[in-house]
């Protein structure tokens, strides 16, 4: 055999000879710092155990794996073979454990945090799963807090979110499908589907766009929400993400596809509808009447978020005849006072709020908490009183800002469609509010993810899965028989809704 | 029409239906009033203009399938050509009903050319995300321009008053037939109709009896609702089915004229893109462009349309009246005929 090149060892076989294969292994690793070797002699045949400092967990190694090595007894038969005969038929040691025969999948399984057994005069390795690297705790979920619901949360380490979804759904149909992305990081990638909801067609393609990815490293979600992602020159993403566990549980049940990413608490889930940006877990939890109500407020306030400001800008600017008259008076003795236009007023406010926000956001909390106040109470205050921006301006800036919170999926476009609805109103009034209204609709209607249009139920309209969207009917009710995701008029899942088609 | 849709997507029926009313609400939301026709002969002839679409033109429409429309061939063309026009000159016309309507009604100093290429450009883009993507938005505009109307006209209710149904004043002999060519020349989004078989994921003939019939009761509603509350007002007022927010009291607003203009545009924005989109279809036709050369017809088309909007007088004759008339019954006839000939030809 040749020597392995640097970084063309992938699939190269391991060698016969253990001092080959460990100077291959140096070669290939750099004799990098955090890489440990432990030669030691099992029943007369010289071997060799090598892991990664820090990836494995040492009281295991010590309990499971080298002290039964250890007390290995074959007999007279020094034979390699022999020995590693023994190891895979008579000693299971971890629960995962695997063989490897190339460096490539050797060197993945190490920085996984497996233990490799090497032998001499055999050029096969064995593989012991013993993970121990530090890892944070299972915690509430930042970005998808609720009241009722559970409080757990997906962490970074893959393994452990493989487990907190098994947990919760014991079905044999559910399955997970590990694989390595990334030439360079190798990061582990989970596919996870209920097999009786999901088109075999639609796995296949995802896990083939997944593997087609050419990056050099995987460290979010993010890194893959494109390659998934089929909408066209829009602000609106075709896939979503969570951190919760049920509510990934739930969206598996309706026939979706997650992907589970190593090194990220983030999930990402296809197909995607843009009304699940609407739904919480919570709404589940409560009495039905009043999670419409909350359902309802939600998407007032996701229209308020983008809308509000602009359409006062607009309505002051361009319509003051909208104003009940009463209220016209006193929105006019407010801005009377104001030194520059209503459109530059409620930019300056929102770059403001902007500003504190990412400063706050950045900061370590406490420092955080400080910017909050500054710009809260000094600024905001100093410029009301300052008499440089006005108090109805500031509510409604206020409003649709606490507005876009109701519904954080979507911030980032809300954020942005904000400043243009802020601006098109300031130039065009209710003309450039309702140009850009329409064309923010038709953008949204446009979006297919994995061949179901995103406005679905809505549109194409599907009455019976219409019982969880504006209203979310009793338990009672949604038993009678599941509304997959599948089944929702114009959807194409399974049949030409594929990545590799579009 | 078209035989192979060049942009692919399909449509549903209830889709098909939605997309055809959002065009015919537009061009009934800016119908402008003719003093010499009462509400009495409008109704009629909403009735009669329905029966002759649904007689005539629909199934003159459904005869070019996709497998006997329009082929290649110089006919071919010369018919794609002829669309091509129609439909650049419709949307530019939309476009221009809406500037016509923003200065008229809200911005007496609107730049005609900034409010032209901007509704253009956007048009444009919407056109360019597809068929269905306009189909789906337009399905939520009804919605939402149902609940508005509603909102509008549910304030007035008490304010109705059907003497101008009883008055005799208005109603003399040859009214019906102008009425009738009236709202025939209104009717764009039949000859669109022929056009969306290409997108149809079904059977075209049941969404088209359904258009017709939506299509009739909503114009009966329509000026039913304007001249019950309107009344002579409607006569004398350029957009009558706007003036009925000013007498809509409601307990939000001072005035909903602004939630009216907010409809109308969306709604032009969707059926203009409409237009577009089969302008775009029909210039790929026209010169034979395949993959994706074929998103270079939605800026062409957009550009044509700009351009059209600055010789208003010639979009809007292209498509009223004759024209609209010709082209969703004559020369669908000669294409059938041209088509027969070349089969008996061939054999």
């Amino acid at each position: 055999m040749t020597k392995p090149d640097m970084l063309d060892f992938k699939g190269v076989p391991l060698e016969k000879s253990l001092e080959k294969n460990l100077e291959n292994i140096r070669r290939i690793t750099g004799k990098s710092s955090d890489l440990l070797e432990n030669p030691i002699i099992i029943n007369g045949v010289k071997c060799n155990l090598i892991c990664y400092e820090g990836m494995i967990s040492t009281s295991t190694i010590t309990e499971l794996i080298l002290h039964p090595l250890m007390n290995i007894d074959i007999g007279q038969d020094h034979a390699p073979e022999a020995l590693l005969s023994h190891v895979k038929n008579h000693m299971l040691m971890t629960i995962d454990r695997g063989f490897s025969e190339d460096y490539g999948d050797l060197i993945r399984r190490a920085m996984s945090g497996f233990a490799i057994l090497l032998i001499d005069g055999v050029a096969e390795a064995c593989a012991f799963g013993v993970q121990g690297y530090a890892v944070r705790g299972i915690d509430e979920p930042n970005g998808e807090g609720n009241v009722k619901g559970a409080h757990e949360g997906f962490v970074e380490v893959v393994r452990t979110n493989m487990s907190l979804v098994r947990r919760r759904m014991k079905s044999p149909l559910l399955r997970f499908e590990l694989f390595p992305i990334s030439d360079c990081s190798n990061t582990d990638v989970i596919v996870c589907y209920m097999a009786d909801r999901v088109p075999k067609e639609t796995v296949e393609s995802i896990k083939k766009r997944l593997k087609s990815i050419k990056l050099e490293t995987i460290l979010g979600s993010g890194y893959i929400e494109p390659f998934l992602d089929n909408s066209k020159l829009s602000l609106f993403s075709g896939v979503s993400v969570t951190e919760r566990p049920d509510s990934f549980c739930g969206k598996l049940l309706e026939g979706r596809v997650g992907i589970m990413i190593d090194g990220t608490p983030y999930a990402i889930i296809v197909p995607y509808l843009f009304i699940e940006n609407f739904q919480t877990m919570d709404d589940y939890n409560m009495r039905p009447y009043y999670a419409a109500f909350i359902r309802i407020i939600k998407f007032a306030a996701f229209l308020l978020a983008i809308f509000l400001p602009g359409i006062y800008v607009a309505a002051a600017t361009f319509h003051p005849e909208m104003f009940r008259y009463g209220l016209m008076l006193k929105l006019a003795d407010a801005e009377k006072d104001a030194p520059l236009p209503l459109m530059a007023e409620a930019i300056i406010v929102m770059l403001i709020y902007e500003v504190v926000r990412e400063a706050g956001l950045r900061l370590p909390q406490n420092v955080g908490g400080a910017v909050s106040i500054v710009g809260g109470l000094i600024i905001g205050d100093a410029a009301v009183s300052g008499g440089l921006i006005s108090n109805p301006l500031l509510v409604a800036v206020a409003l649709a800002v606490t507005a876009s919170f109701v519904v954080p999926n979507l911030n980032q476009p809300v954020t942005l469609l904000r400043f243009i609805c802020v601006i098109v109103g300031g130039f065009w009034g209710f003309f450039g509010v309702s140009a850009l209204a329409a064309v923010v609709l038709v953008n949204i209607c446009s979006i297919e993810s994995c061949g179901i249009p995103v406005t679905a139920p809505l549109s194409p309209f599907t009455l019976k899965s219409m019982r969880d969207v504006f209203v979310r009917l009793g338990f009672k009710t949604l038993e009678k028989g599941h509304a997959d995701i599948g089944n929702m008029t114009g959807s194409n899942y399974g049949r030409n809704g594929h990545f590799d088609e579009q | 029409m078209n035989s192979n849709s060049f942009f692919g997507g399909r449509i549903s029926g209830a889709q098909t239906v939605c997309l055809l009313l959002i065009c015919s609400m537009f061009s009934l939301m800016t119908m402008p009033p003719d003093e010499n026709i009462g509400f009495k002969v409008q109704l009629a002839a909403a009735a009669v203009s329905a029966l002759i679409q649904a007689m005539i033109a629909i199934p003159l429409v459904m005869l070019l399938s996709p497998e006997n429309g329009l082929k290649r061939g110089f006919w071919g063309i010369v018919c794609r050509i002829l669309y091509c026009i129609f439909f650049l000159a419709i949307s530019a016309n939309v476009i221009l009903e809406s500037f016509g309507f923003l200065e008229k009604q809200f911005y007496r100093n609107a730049g005609k050319i900034g409010v032209c290429i901007t509704l253009a450009v956007l048009c444009g883009y919407c056109a360019f995300l597809g068929i269905e993507g306009l189909a789906r938005s337009s399905a939520v505009m009804l919605t939402v321009l149902f609940i508005i109307t509603i909102a509008l006209i549910l304030p007035s209710v008490g304010k109705a008053d059907m003497s101008v149904f009883m008055d005799r004043s208005f109603v003399y002999s040859g009214q019906l037939p102008k009425a009738v060519y009236k709202d025939l020349s209104r009717g764009g989004e039949i000859v669109a109709a022929g056009f969306l078989a290409g997108y149809s994921k079904e059977n075209i003939r049941k969404p088209f009896y359904t258009f017709i019939a939506v299509k009739l009761l909503v114009t009966c509603g329509i000026i039913f609702a304007v001249g019950a509350i309107g009344g002579r007002f409607a006569y004398i007022t350029d957009y009558p089915f706007m003036s009925l927010s000013a007498f809509a009291d409601d307990v939000l607003f001072g005035r909903t004229d602004a939630v009216f203009m907010a409809i109308l545009i969306i709604s032009g924005i969707i059926s203009a893109a409409f237009y577009l989109l089969i302008a775009s279809e029909l210039i790929c036709g026209i010169f034979d462009v395949r993959d994706k050369n074929v998103l270079l017809s939605f800026p062409v088309s957009a550009v044509l349309c700009i351009l059209l909007t600055f010789a208003d007088g010639y979009a809007k004759y292209l498509c009223s009246g004759v024209p609209i008339i010709l082209l969703f019954t004559v020369i669908p006839l000669i294409i059938i005929l041209l088509n027969r000939r070349k089969k008996e030809a061939s054999r």
